[in-house]
């Protein structure tokens, strides 16, 4: 999650607030969280009951602006990510939702990575 | 019945407005932003999905009339630790979980396919058979499905002692099957091809036997669409 938040922070155009829903775990979400405050204007909200959809509603409640992007804890966004994102919904009322691209990256050389970086990576060239 | 083609439209623009209605993408809750009007006026995530609550939103969202757009632009990556455990039970969820998106959407929901993106952009995937009987079942009708089918059926007329029609069906059941599996091929690498075809084809039978025991949950038949590839 450290990864994620800090891929946050290098933002091109960076994000108003961040909501960090720590889904019942059992780990130390709030220390990292709390370690983000001097760089991300970022709250940390506890979310008892496991679930993803219920985890993402506590997340939206607890946020305050007009556009609520979504990032999971094992992803990295790209600098330029929110800046993109955020572009088709000021070009154009009408769009209610975006969907970025989510590729998969080599940690370790597992064949299963292999796998899946072969089967769900997008034609786009990896950056790795 | 529908007869869906299932296309890899993810190039940057507007899903909705300039696509065929027949086709729907959805997107990954990964890497997706919400208007917060729009969240507003279809609603929450469905806290009752377990698995499937992309799709959910997407067919809420977009039945709303809210245009859904695509930014390939706005990536993000994916770290991946996995096991053959945790593939086979993530297979063996989508499967379980996704009859009960199917059942809430009808046959909106039967068009939302989960694959978001995939390796070659523009690509058409292969044609699949989708059937809503009045008992209330969905079938995918894929080359996995088949190849199975075959050779269930070249093993029952070789038992009848039915020599000609066991032949061809074994011969039908092997075409299917090369075709299946020919894109996890490279002689290069024997090795990582015979890990692809294994991973795959599990990946595919957890997620047929998570479909049919999660469809069994609802009461209904459930065939889950098994993947396949073009080489």
């Amino acid at each position: 999650m450290k990864d994620a938040l800090e891929s946050l922070v290098r933002q091109s155009r960076l994000p108003d607030e961040v909501v960090v829903v720590d889904n019942a775990s059992e780990d130390h979400t709030r220390d990292v969280v709390v370690g983000f405050k001097g760089n991300l204007n970022v709250k940390y909200v506890y979310e008892p009951i496991r679930g993803i959809p219920r985890a993402r509603n506590a997340g939206v409640n607890a946020t305050t602006g007009d556009i609520i992007a979504f990032i999971d804890d094992d992803c990295v966004a790209d600098e330029d990510w929110l800046k993109h994102m955020e572009i088709p919904f000021i070009r154009d009322p009408y769009v209610g939702v975006v969907g970025g691209e989510v590729s998969y990256f080599r940690i370790g050389s597992g064949i299963i990575e292999e796998f899946y970086i072969k089967n769900m990576n997008s034609g786009r060239k990896s950056k790795d | 019945m529908i007869i869906q083609v299932l296309c890899n439209l993810f190039e940057e623009g507007y899903q909705r407005r300039e696509r065929d209605s027949s086709i729907s993408p959805f997107f990954a809750g990964a890497n997706v932003a919400f208007r917060r009007q729009a969240l507003d006026q279809i609603g929450r995530y469905d806290e009752s999905c377990a698995s499937g609550e992309d799709q959910d939103m997407w067919l809420r969202i977009t039945e709303a009339r809210w245009e859904a757009y695509f930014e390939p632009k706005a990536a993000v990556r994916h770290k991946n630790r996995l096991t053959v455990r945790s593939l086979i039970r993530q297979w063996f969820r989508y499967g379980y979980h996704h009859p009960y998106v199917t059942m809430k959407h009808g046959s909106r929901g039967v068009r939302v396919y989960r694959r978001s993106s995939t390796k070659q952009k523009g690509a058409i995937y292969d044609c699949l058979l989708t059937a809503r009987f009045p008992f209330d079942a969905t079938l995918f009708l894929t080359s996995f499905l088949l190849m199975h089918a075959f050779f269930a059926l070249a093993v029952l007329f070789a038992a009848l002692t039915l020599g000609i029609p066991a032949i061809v069906m074994g011969i039908l059941a092997l075409v299917l099957a090369v075709r299946y599996f020919r894109s996890d091929i490279d002689m290069r690498h024997p090795l990582q091809a015979f890990s692809f075809v294994f991973l795959r084809y599990i990946a595919n039978l957890a997620l047929l036997l998570g479909g049919l025991l999660g469809g069994m949950r609802l009461g209904m038949l459930y065939v889950s669409p098994t993947f396949d590839y073009k080489a």
